[in-house]
């Protein structure tokens, strides 16, 4: 086994690595909005790893069809997840609505719609 | 005259040339007459309804690759450290973060890469101003999984890098 299939094996363990991480955290973060980030940035780098790996192993015609599809995957990935997190945020945010209220009782406090705003970095 | 329309030439040839290049590489160098046809139609649909591309400064664009490859290895590591090591999550929450970059199409790729950075999540583009939503500012609500981090430096940065690449100046503060 030559040093590159060795280099190839490696960012194919280490892309299983990243896409078990994701998984596991979708099933450990405490909330829907912490899996987000579990999916989107560890199965995004797990797949990229997983294509540097075979592109070792592959024509550059194979190459460039695997980046094409990372690249895909990407910008869907992180674009989903951005809209998975406003449905969720609309929908946080219409649940006091929805659900049965106490006289007097106030709205859940971690809701979205309360975020403080915060200042940039100068 | 003469210059723009062969700088407008120039472009078409450089989309014909790219179009090509995903043609083959996805089917094997195969269906080269569905090709035409569908770049005929194409052609002509841009003929009627011009698409404007953005100004890009292709050398700024290795800066800002490095800089979001970097952020993106950052970002997976951190989740797979806690999900590994079931690290406790007492200071996840959501902030919002004041967009500098002024054009829709900017803000929604700012938006969008920002959810690759470490800790960060983009969950809304809201209007800075309420009251005057057409002043096209507008404030991203994020969700953070650690609102102790610096997440808005890095924020800031994936935000320079995006302006000098769209060759779109941010305001005089905009200095790291």
């Amino acid at each position: 086994m030559s040093w590159l299939d060795g280099l190839s094996w490696f960012l194919l363990l280490l892309g299983l690595v990243f896409f078990i991480a994701g998984s596991l955290g979708l099933l450990r973060f405490p909330d829907q909005f912490s899996r987000l980030h579990a999916v989107t940035k560890a199965d995004t780098l797990g797949l990229g790893l997983v294509v540097l790996g075979l592109s070792i192993q592959s024509s550059w015609r194979e190459t460039l069809l695997m980046l094409l599809i990372w690249l895909l995957v990407m910008c869907s990935g992180a674009v989903s997840c951005q809209l998975l997190a406003r449905f969720s945020r609309d929908a946080a945010d219409a649940e006091p609505l929805i659900s049965h209220q106490e006289p007097g009782q106030t709205a859940n406090s971690t809701s979205p719609a309360s975020a403080p705003v915060t200042k940039r970095a100068e | 005259m003469m210059f723009k329309s062969g700088l407008l030439l120039l472009k078409v040839c450089g989309l014909i040339s790219l179009s090509a290049l995903c043609w083959a590489v996805l089917t094997a160098n195969e269906g080269w007459v569905f090709f035409v046809v569908l770049l005929a139609l194409l052609l002509l649909w841009q003929g009627y309804y011009p698409l404007a591309l953005p100004k890009v400064r292709w050398r700024y664009f290795p800066a800002l690759l490095f800089t979001f490859a970097g952020q993106l290895w950052r970002g997976a590591f951190d989740v797979a450290r806690r999900a590994f090591f079931a690290r406790q999550f007492a200071h996840t929450g959501f902030a919002t973060y004041a967009c500098r970059l002024t054009a829709p199409a900017q803000q929604q790729l700012l938006a969008t890469l920002v959810s690759l950075l470490p800790g960060t999540c983009t969950v809304a583009i809201l209007p800075k101003n309420s009251a005057k939503p057409s002043t096209g500012e507008v404030v991203l609500m994020l969700h953070i999984l650690d609102t102790t981090a610096n997440w808005q430096a890095e924020v800031a940065a994936i935000e320079w890098q995006l302006a000098r690449f769209m060759a779109s100046p941010l305001p005089r503060e905009a200095t790291l």
